[in-house]
C-alpha cells in the first residue's frame, strides 16, 4: 500500500546570519492512508511549520517529501496548486476565511478552483456545513459568525472538495470542550 | 477555472467591497470626464471662431488703411484709403465680384423719446452683397441715392426693435447728430460677432455719412474705414490679393512699404485657429493634469488594495488558485473598474459637453480622440497598478502571502 505522506530529512531555516531560525530540522515521517496521526509539541516548535510543508504551502530548505507517490519538492508552482486543491483540505490555525463572503460562498471557492459545475458547487457545500451542523448560518459573512463557527465554516471548506488529505492545525482550538470531540469526527 | 467563473468572481469581490471599488472608479470618471469636456469646449472655441469668421460673407477680402506695423503702434488710424480707391478697385481689378467701401462711426439716434447709441456704417448697394446680409423689409438704399447724398437709413433688426418695438418703422423719421434720416428698410437679424452684436446698427449712404455724420476727408478724397471685397470664387482670392496690391501700390505712387493692408478671410481664419488652437491646447493641458492626478488615485488604491489583498491571495493559492487564476482574476477586476469608470465618466463628459452647448455659444463637440485617449490612459493605469503587484503577490508562497499583513 502507497504511504500517503514520507518526509525525509526535511529542514527549515527561516533567515540568515544572526537572525536565524532552524524551525525544523532532519524531520522525517511516514503516514499511511486512512492513518490518522497528531503532531504535539510547545508553542514554537515547529508544528505549523510542518503542517506547511506537508500541505505543499510553504517550501522546506532542504530534504525531500512523497505525497501519494509524488515528489512534490520538484514540481512546478502550477502542479502544486492542482495538488492543494484536489489532494489535500488544510484548516489554518487563525481560518483564513474571506471576510467579502458568506459561508456558503468560502465552502464552494475551492471547488470553483476545481472546475465543478455551480450547482453542485452548491449542493456539496451545504452537504458540508450541515455536517459541521452550520446550515442554519449559509448566508452569514465570517465577522457574523462566532469564532468556532468560523473554524466550522474552515473545516467544511478543507472537507468539501474530498481530498486524500486533511491537514488541521489545532483544529480545536476555538471549540468548546462539547464540540471539541465532535471536531474531529468531522473529518470523518 | 473558466472565464466566466473568473468574470462571476472578480464581480463579487468588487460588489463585496463598494468603498474601495468607487473610489478606484472615482479616479478614472474625474480624469475621463475632465478631458472629454476640455477637449471639447475647446474644440467648440475653434469651431465658433471660424464659423464666425465664415459668417462675414464668402471668399471675402478686406483692405485695412495703414500697415501693420502702423496699427501695431496704436497712433491715430491712417486716412490712405478712399473710395476713389474703392471705385478703381471695383472698374480695374479683374478677380473681384464686388466692392463695398464702410466708414463707421458710433452715435446716438433718437426717434420721438427713444434713443439708442449705435454703430452707424456708411457704404454703398454692394454692401449686402459682400458681407452677405439680408434686407426683412423695406429695400436697402440705390446707387442713386449714394450719388444724391440722400438722407435714408436702414435698420438693423435689433436697432428697429429698440426705436420701434413693435410698430413698422418704414416711412418714418429718426435723427442722427440731429439731422433727420427716413427710415427705407429694416435688415434682417445675423447674429453676433465674435461677441459684437452685428444687428444693433444703422445702414446710411457712404457720401451722406462722410458729408453730414464724420466728415472725414483727405488730401486724397473721402477717406474710408475699411474696404470689403469679393472676389469672384475662391480660386481667385489670391489672385485678387495680388492685383489689388499692385493697382493701390500703383494709385498711392508706393516705392516701399505699402500703406495699406489686405486681409483675407483665411488669414483672419489663421490667426484665430492660432489662437483657439492655443486655447485648446491649454485647456487640454488642464485636463491631461486632472487626468494624471486622477491616474495617481487610481495607482495608489490599486497598490493599497493589492497590498491588503495579499492574504486572500495567498488563501486563494493554498486552496488551489494557480498563478494565471489570480492573474485573471486581478485583470478582469481592473478591466470591469476602468471599462464601467470610463464610461461614467464619458458620460458626464458628454453631458457637460451638451451643458456647455445649451448656456453658451460654442457648439462644443465629443472628441473621439478624446475619450479614447482618456479611457486609453486611465484604463492603462488601472491595469498596470492592478495587475502588476497582484502578479508579485501571486508568485509568493501561499504561506508568504498568507502571514503577510
Ligand atoms: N516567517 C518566519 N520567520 C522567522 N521565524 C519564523 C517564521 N515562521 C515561524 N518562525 C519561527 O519558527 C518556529 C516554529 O514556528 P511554528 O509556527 O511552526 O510554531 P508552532 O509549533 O506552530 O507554535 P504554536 O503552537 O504557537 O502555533 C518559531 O520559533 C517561530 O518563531
Ligand atoms: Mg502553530
Amino acid at each position: 500500500m502507497q504511504t500517503i505522506i514520507q518526509l525525509e530529512h526535511i529542514a527549515k531555516t527561516y533567515g540568515s546570519g544572526e537572525t536565524e531560525v532552524r524551525a525544523l530540522a532532519d524531520v522525517n515521517l511516514i503516514v499511511e492512508p486512512g492513518e490518522y496521526c497528531s503532531i504535539m509539541g510547545a508553542s514554537g516548535s515547529g508544528k505549523s511549520t510542518v503542517m506547511n510543508v506537508i500541505g505543499c504551502l510553504d517550501r522546506p530548505t532542504s530534504g525531500s517529501y512523497y505525497l501519494d507517490g509524488i515528489d512534490v519538492s520538484q514540481l512546478p508552482d502550477a502542479d502544486l496548486a492542482h495538488i492543494r486543491n484536489r489532494k489535500i483540505g488544510f484548516v489554518f490555525q487563525q481560518f483564513h476565511l474571506l471576510p467579502q463572503l458568506s459561508a456558503l460562498e468560502n465552502v464552494m471557492l475551492p471547488m470553483v478552483y476545481a472546475g465543478v459545475s455551480t450547482a453542485e458547487r452548491k449542493e456539496r457545500s451545504v452537504e458540508a456545513l450541515t455536517r459541521v451542523g452550520l446550515a442554519n448560518r449559509l448566508n452569514n459573512k465570517p465577522n457574523q459568525l462566532s469564532g468556532g463557527q468560523q473554524q466550522r465554516v474552515a473545516i467544511a471548506r478543507a472537507i468539501v472538495n474530498r481530498p486524500v488529505l486533511i491537514l488541521a492545525d489545532e483544529p480545536t482550538g476555538a471549540l468548546d470542550s462539547q464540540n471539541d470531540s465532535r471536531g474531529f469526527e468531522y473529518f470523518y | 477555472m473558466d472565464f466566466i467563473e473568473s468574470v462571476k468572481m472578480a464581480v463579487t469581490t468588487l460588489t463585496g467591497n463598494k468603498l474601495r471599488s468607487s473610489l478606484t472608479m472615482l479616479g478614472i470618471i474625474i480624469g475621463n470626464a475632465s478631458v472629454i469636456t476640455m477637449v471639447g469646449v475647446g474644440q467648440g472655441a475653434q469651431q465658433y471662431a471660424s464659423g464666425q469668421f465664415e459668417s462675414l460673407g464668402p471668399n471675402v477680402l478686406f483692405v485695412l488703411p495703414g500697415s501693420d506695423e502702423s496699427r501695431q503702434r496704436n497712433t491715430d488710424v491712417p486716412r490712405t484709403l478712399t473710395l476713389e480707391d474703392a471705385k478703381a478697385i471695383a472698374d480695374q481689378v479683374p478677380s473681384i465680384e464686388a466692392v463695398a467701401p464702410q466708414l463707421l462711426s458710433q452715435r446716438l439716434i433718437t426717434y420721438g423719446n427713444k434713443r439708442s447709441d449705435t454703430s452707424i456704417t456708411g457704404s454703398t448697394p454692394e454692401f449686402t452683397t459682400v458681407r452677405d446680409f439680408e434686407v426683412e423689409r423695406g429695400r436697402f438704399f440705390t446707387n442713386i441715392e449714394v450719388q444724391r447724398r440722400n438722407r435714408v437709413v436702414v435698420l438693423g433688426a435689433d436697432t428697429a426693435r429698440k426705436l420701434f418695438g413693435d410698430a413698422d418703422p418704414i416711412g418714418e423719421s429718426i435723427r442722427i447728430r440731429n439731422i433727420s434720416f427716413q427710415v427705407i428698410g429694416v435688415m434682417e437679424a445675423k447674429g453676433a460677432f465674435l461677441g459684437d452684436n452685428q444687428d444693433d446698427a444703422v445702414f446710411i449712404p457712404i457720401t451722406t455719412m462722410a458729408s453730414q455724420i464724420v466728415g472725414r476727408t483727405s488730401p486724397y478724397g473721402l477717406s474710408v474705414t475699411f474696404i470689403s471685397v469679393t472676389a469672384k470664387d475662391e480660386k481667385s482670392i489670391s489672385a485678387a490679393q495680388f492685383q489689388m496690391t499692385n493697382l493701390l501700390r500703383l494709385r498711392h505712387k508706393i516705392v516701399n512699404a505699402n500703406d495699406f493692408t489686405i486681409r483675407t478671410q483665411k488669414d483672419a481664419l489663421e490667426i484665430v485657429g492660432n489662437v483657439t488652437g492655443a486655447l485648446t491646447l491649454m485647456l487640454a493641458a488642464i485636463a491631461g493634469i486632472s487626468l494624471f492626478v486622477g491616474g495617481i488615485g487610481i495607482m495608489n488604491i490599486m497598490l493599497v488594495s493589492v497590498r491588503e489583498r495579499t492574504q486572500e491571495i495567498g488563501l486563494r493559492k493554498a486552496i488551489g488558485a494557480t498563478q494565471q487564476d489570480i492573474l485573471m482574476q486581478f485583470i478582469i477586476e481592473a478591466i470591469i473598474l476602468s471599462a464601467l469608470g470610463g464610461m461614467i465618466g464619458t458620460a458626464i463628459g458628454v453631458g457637460g459637453i451638451s451643458l456647455v452647448s445649451a448656456v453658451t455659444p460654442l457648439k462644443a463637440g465629443v472628441s473621439t480622440t478624446a475619450i479614447v485617449l482618456a479611457v486609453g490612459v486611465s484604463g492603462g493605469i488601472g491595469l498596470f497598478f492592478g495587475v502588476f503587484p497582484a502578479r508579485q503577490a501571486a508568485k509568493l508562497d501561499p504561506i508568504v502571502a498568507l502571514r503577510s499583513a
